[in-house]
């Protein structure tokens, strides 16, 4: 079964109950360091709020400071809709964005987290490797946001490595 | 800028320093190279929220992927951090700077 199928503009969803389990756990662990008390300190956390201006500090505090909670509630918000419609069939245009949203920044986070290369295969996280099992979502996650721009009829300029044709199992 | 008014050129004594021309100064919005967004995607997200054609997306993508950067928008400093905010919001990895 297709994870997403666009009909009459809204998107059919086809997930088994491993997927939207991970889902639910990845959302769980995201709000808890989106909300943590400090989270620029967690290098992967930043990775969502990068600096404004390259070599400016300040100015980049500044910015930071005058959009204030903005950026991280829109992240929240992409997850809660992610977690209130993980049951649902069928999703709005505004709810699937949503979830591309949200996957994207599991993405950003687990992949500075296992510090992945552009060019990084299976053979980088053997099985024995600490960050083995992360891999693993983060391929799962990647596939899954690839048949999400699919469903969005994105142009594909090319394909990627990590994400292949066949449905990763979510560990 | 010119308001149509003036017939002769005024002359204007220049303040030290280089803050004058500062508001004239166009600012570029930089996309920097990331190991994690997909091509599909940021290419997606330039349509989305500059509504450039496929061609015009898939090129700036191409010049990211290849090159390491882009500008991907340009303008005064307001549009310029308006548009860094948005595309933080969509996870790429943006920047502002003056023109040099």
């Amino acid at each position: 079964m297709a994870p997403f199928r666009r009909r009459k503009g809204r998107f059919v969803v086809g997930l088994g109950a491993g997927e939207r389990e991970l889902l639910t756990e990845l959302c769980r662990q995201t709000r808890d360091l989106l909300e943590a008390e400090d989270p620029s300190s967690d290098p992967s956390v930043a990775r969502l709020f990068p600096a404004a201006y390259k070599d400016d500090p300040l100015r980049s505090l500044e910015f930071e400071t005058n959009l204030g909670r903005a950026p991280k509630n829109g992240k929240l918000a992409a997850i809660e809709t992610l977690e209130r419609t993980l049951g649902a069939r069928e999703l709005s245009e505004e709810e699937f964005l949503q979830w591309m949203g949200a996957v994207n920044d599991f993405r950003l986070l687990l992949g500075t987290r296992i510090e992945i290369t552009e060019e990084a295969t299976e053979r980088d996280y053997p099985d024995d490797h600490p960050d083995h099992d992360a891999f693993q979502v983060y391929v799962y996650l990647t596939w899954l946001e690839d048949r999400m721009l699919r469903a969005l009829d994105a142009p594909r300029p090319s394909a990627r490595s990590v994400g292949g044709r066949d449905r990763p199992e979510p560990e | 800028m010119s308001r149509g008014t003036t017939v002769a050129p005024v002359e204007v004594e220049r303040p030290v320093g280089d803050e004058v021309h500062e508001p004239d100064l166009p600012w570029i919005v930089i996309v920097w190279n990331d190991p994690i967004n997909l091509m599909t995607y940021v290419t997606w997200v330039f349509m989305r929220l500059f509504g450039y054609p496929r061609e015009k997306a898939e090129k700036l993508m191409w010049d990211v992927h290849t090159k390491g950067r882009a500008v991907v928008s340009s303008g005064p400093l307001e549009k310029a951090e308006a548009d860094v905010a948005r595309l933080h919001s969509h996870g790429l990895w943006a920047t502002l700077e003056k023109e040099s």
